[in-house]
């Protein structure tokens, strides 16, 4: 997938809760591993759904996660 | 639902996977539509008597290739797209 404009946090706030794995963030969001990579990569722009489970999974507001940067 | 066909309690399949999915068979799809347009611009353009060399069996292998090329292309591009997402 190519660059996406939506920046994201989540590499920090994964850090900021007891260093939690991508795989176990991965398994709390319902997506894999790898599309967990592709989000911290900014590779990937998650779905609506996705982007508040995530936000959901870290426990902060789904704005404190993801940004729109042109 | 974001993930489907858990296996062993991992997940197997989820939205980003159905969208690079979806991605390549698109791109398969042009394939085909480029190839089967450019092979009737040949045979309609051509003069016929370049054209004695295109039978119904040559036609039909060309038909197979242009689906298997389309295949091909629609995976390649599958394997692109995980490739660039692991960089």
């Amino acid at each position: 997938m190519s660059p996406t404009p939506i920046r994201n946090h989540i590499r920090r706030l994964r850090d900021a809760r007891d260093g939690l794995t991508q795989e176990a963030l991965g398994a709390a969001c319902g997506v894999t591993r790898q599309t967990i990579i592709a989000l911290e990569a900014e590779r990937y722009a998650p779905s609506l759904e996705l982007a508040f489970r995530i936000a959901r999974a870290l426990g902060v507001g789904i704005d404190d996660v993801f940004r729109w940067e042109e | 639902m974001l993930a489907r066909g858990k296996l062993g309690g991992a997940v197997a399949e989820d939205e980003r996977d159905r969208a690079i999915d979806a991605v390549g068979g698109s791109v398969g799809h042009g394939a085909i539509v480029l190839c089967l347009v450019g092979f009737a611009v040949m045979l309609g353009l051509s003069p016929p008597q370049r054209l004695t060399w295109v039978t119904p069996p040559v036609v039909a292998t060309r038909m197979l290739f242009i689906l298997l090329w389309s295949g091909i292309v629609d995976y390649a591009t599958r394997g692109v797209l995980y490739w660039r997402d692991r960089r």
